[in-house]
C-alpha cells in the first residue's frame, strides 16, 4: 500500500463527520478505489510516481473530496453545524454586550460557557474528531448548547424592549436550530449498531425527543415560575425534576427492552408515557 | 480548515472573550447602584411643593418641585425611603429610613427635615420595619406609622416579606410611642389620618371571616376605618358588596367620597390596566376618573383641589417609568406635572 494514497485517504475521511465504523469501510472503499485508478495508469504505461500523482489529482483535493462525501452521507448537516456556531457566538456576544451595556449585569460564566459550547460545536465541525463522532457526544454538546442558550433566551426578554424583541426572535431560532440537529443525530444521522434498525426505533426516539422537550420545558417554567415569588433557592424547587428524572427512565428502558428484541414492550411503555402526559395535560386544560 | 486555521480562529475568540470579560468587570453596577430616576413616593404640600423621592445612582434622595436638582435629603446607597409625608403647615417633611436589602433584623428610622431650616433630624428608631408614616391632621405633633413586627416567608416558595402589621402613634413633643391595633395583618397599605375624627384609613385584606385556605383567597382587599381608641370596631368604607380588589386610596372626607385605585381592564398582552375610580359611599355611586389604560397610583390631594397621582408608563416591565400627573376631582384636565 501506498503511503501517499494512506496519507490521502484519511485526509479526506477526516472531513466528514462519521464514526469510527464508517470511517473505517470509507477509508478501505477510497484506498481501493485509488489503487485501481493507479493500476489503470501504470497499465497505460505512467511510470509509478506518474501513475500515483495523476490518479490522486483526478480523484480532487481532500477538501472538495471530503465535503462531497459529508454532503452526501449527511446533506445540510456541516452547513446546520456551522450555522449553529457562528449564530451561536454572535449572539453570546451581542447578548452579553446588552446586558452589560444597557443592564450594568456582567453574566460573564454564561458568557464563557457559551462561548466554550459554540467553539466546540464549531470545531467538531471543521475538524471532525472520530472517538467523539457518537450520537451520545454529540446529543450531548446539544443539549448542554440548548440549555445554555435557554438561558441566553431569558437574558434577552429581560432587556429593555427595543432590544428585547430582536435577540428573543434570534434565540428562538438558535434553539430550534439545535433542537432540529438533536433530531437529526438521534434519528438519522448516526445510526447505532447495536439497536433494532427500522421505523420503530426512528418512531421511538421521536416521541421521546418530543415528549422529553415538552417536559423539560414545563419543568423549567415552573421552576421560573417558583423563582418568580422567591428570592432564594428552595428545595421545592428540586420537586420539578422528577417529571424530567421519570421520563429519562423511560426513555432508557424503552432502548433496553428494544436492544433485548423486545420491541413490544417497549411501544407499551411509551404509550404509558405518552398517557400520562396526556392526562395531566388535559386535567391542566380542564382545571386551568 | 487546517488545525493552524483552527487555532488562529480559537485565538481570536479567545481574545475578543478576554476583552468581554475585562468590559464585564469594568461596567457591571452591583444591584444597590442601579436604581435610577423617579420612584413612587411624593407628597403635595399646602404650598402646593411638591417632594419625590428618587435615585441618582442608588443613592435614595428627596427633591422639591421648583427648587434646584440637588436633592434635600440623600442616603447613602445601602439605605432607602420607605414613605414621605409633609406635615400640615408645609414646612417640615417626615421620612422613613430603612435598609434596601431587608432582613430578619432590619430596623428603621423616623426623619423630620425641616424646610426653612435645612435641618434633619432622627426623631424615632425602631427594630421592625416601618412601612409608612403620616401627620395626623388634627395634632401637628403627632405621627401615626405602619409597623410590620416581623419578615418572615409565610409560604416554603415565597422569600421573606414584612409582615404582622400594626398601627402605632408617636408623640414629637413627648417621645411617647403608642400601639394603637393588636391586629397583626399578614399586610397593611395606603396609610392616611382622618382630618375629623380618631380614626385612620388602612388597605386590608377583608379575611376577617375566613376560615380556610380557599376563603382566604375569596376575600378581597377594601378600606377600612379604623377608630384608634377602638380597633374592633372598624368599618369597611368602601363598597363592601363589590367583588373587586382595592389598592390605593385617596378619603375625600367633606364629599362622603373616596379616591381609589382598581384594576380597570387588560391589555392585548394581558397585563392588568391600573384605573383611578371614584366611590360616594352616600350615594354608593362609583365613576371611573382615569382612562389611561397604563398604572395609575397614589392619590394625592393638594390644596388646589386637584388630585395629584402617579402612573407607571412601563408597569409590569423590568424598570418602572414614573410620571406624576394633576387632575380634576371628577376626573377631568389631567395634565403632566413630573417626568
Amino acid at each position: 500500500m501506498k503511503p501517499a494514497f494512506e496519507r490521502f485517504v484519511t485526509g479526506i475521511v477526516r472531513q466528514t463527520d462519521c464514526n469510527r465504523e464508517e470511517r473505517e469501510d470509507l477509508y478501505e472503499e477510497l484506498l481501493s478505489h485509488l489503487e485501481c485508478s493507479f493500476i489503470d495508469y501504470k497499465n497505460e504505461g505512467y511510470s509509478e510516481e506518474e501513475a500515483m500523482r495523476t490518479a490522486m489529482t483526478n480523484f480532487g483535493t481532500e477538501q472538495e473530496v471530503g465535503n462531497q462525501l459529508q454532503e452526501a452521507m449527511y446533506p445540510k448537516r456541516k452547513g446546520m453545524m456551522l450555522g449553529l456556531a457562528v449564530a451561536s457566538l454572535l449572539y453570546a456576544y451581542s447578548v452579553y454586550a446588552s446586558q452589560l451595556f444597557v443592564m450594568g449585569d456582567a453574566h460573564i460564566i454564561w458568557l464563557v460557557a457559551a462561548v466554550i459550547v459554540s467553539a466546540a460545536i464549531l470545531y467538531v465541525t471543521v475538524r471532525p474528531v472520530t472517538s467523539l463522532n457518537r450520537r451520545l457526544w454529540m446529543n450531548g454538546l446539544l443539549l448542554v448548547h440548548l440549555f445554555i442558550f435557554f438561558y441566553g433566551l431569558l437574558l434577552a426578554t429581560d432587556l429593555d424592549n427595543r432590544l428585547s424583541v430582536g435577540l428573543t426572535i434570534i434565540a428562538c431560532l438558535i434553539l430550534l436550530l439545535g433542537i432540529l440537529l438533536v433530531y437529526r443525530t438521534t434519528i438519522y444521522d448516526y445510526p447505532a449498531k447495536d439497536q433494532l434498525a427500522g421505523s420503530g426505533m426512528k418512531w421511538l426516539h421521536f416521541i421521546n425527543i418530543t415528549t422529553g422537550i415538552f417536559v423539560v420545558f414545563v419543568s423549567l417554567f415552573f421552576v421560573w415560575a417558583m423563582l418568580w415569588f422567591t428570592d432564594e433557592f428552595s428545595a421545592m424547587f428540586l420537586l420539578t425534576l422528577l417529571p424530567i428524572s421519570a421520563w429519562a427512565i423511560s426513555y432508557a428502558i424503552q432502548l433496553r427492552l428494544m436492544k433485548q428484541q423486545k420491541p413490544v414492550w417497549a411501544y407499551a411503555v411509551v404509550i404509558f408515557q405518552m398517557a400520562i402526559i396526556l392526562s395531566g395535560l388535559a386535567y391542566w386544560i380542564v382545571v386551568f | 480548515m487546517n488545525k493552524k486555521a483552527f487555532g488562529i480562529l480559537a485565538g481570536v475568540l479567545g481574545i475578543i472573550t478576554v476583552v468581554f470579560i475585562a468590559l464585564g468587570f469594568m461596567f457591571n453596577k452591583p444591584d444597590n447602584k442601579k436604581q435610577e430616576g423617579l420612584t413612587e413616593l411624593f407628597d403635595v404640600s399646602v404650598d402646593g411643593l411638591l417632594a419625590v423621592v428618587k435615585y441618582d445612582k442608588g443613592k435614595a434622595g428627596i427633591y422639591l418641585s421648583g427648587a434646584n436638582a440637588e436633592p434635600v435629603v440623600q442616603l447613602p446607597v445601602e439605605q432607602t425611603i420607605m414613605d414621605i409625608s409633609f406635615s400640615e403647615d408645609g414646612h417640615v417633611i417626615a421620612y422613613v429610613v430603612s435598609d434596601k436589602e431587608l432582613n430578619a433584623s432590619s430596623g428603621s428610622s423616623i426623619h423630620l427635615f425641616e424646610l426653612r431650616t435645612a435641618t434633619d433630624q432622627v426623631v424615632l428608631s425602631a427594630d421592625s420595619i416601618i412601612t409608612e408614616l403620616a401627620f395626623d391632621k388634627k395634632n401637628p405633633d403627632k405621627l401615626i406609622y405602619l409597623q410590620a413586627d416581623v419578615f418572615t416567608n409565610y409560604s416554603p416558595i415565597t422569600g421573606a416579606r414584612p409582615h404582622d402589621f400594626d398601627v402605632h402613634g408617636y408623640d414629637l413633643t413627648s417621645g411617647e410611642q403608642t400601639r394603637y391595633t393588636e391586629m397583626q395583618k399578614y399586610s397593611m397599605q395606603s396609610l392616611q389620618v382622618s382630618a375629623t375624627d380618631e380614626s385612620v384609613y388602612i388597605q386590608m385584606n377583608d379575611d376577617e371571616d375566613a376560615k380556610s385556605a380557599d376563603d382566604l383567597f375569596a376575600s378581597y382587599q377594601r378600606i377600612f376605618k379604623i377608630p384608634l381608641h377602638a380597633p374592633n370596631e372598624k368599618e369597611i368604607i368602601s363598597n363592601p358588596a363589590s367583588e373587586e380588589d382595592i389598592y390605593d386610596f385617596l378619603v375625600l372626607p367633606d364629599r362622603d367620597e373616596m379616591i381609589y385605585q382598581a384594576v380597570g381592564g387588560t391589555s392585548s398582552s394581558g397585563t392588568f390596566e391600573y384605573e383611578l375610580f371614584s366611590y360616594n359611599w352616600e350615594s354608593d355611586e362609583t365613576v371611573q376618573l382615569t382612562n389611561l389604560k397604563e398604572y395609575a397610583a397614589k392619590p394625592v390631594q393638594g390644596k388646589d383641589g386637584k388630585i395629584y397621582f402617579l402612573v407607571d408608563l412601563k408597569f409590569a416591565k423590568r424598570n418602572p417609568e414614573y410620571r406624576i400627573y394633576k387632575m380634576d376631582l371628577d376626573g377631568k384636565n389631567i395634565v403632566e406635572v413630573l417626568k
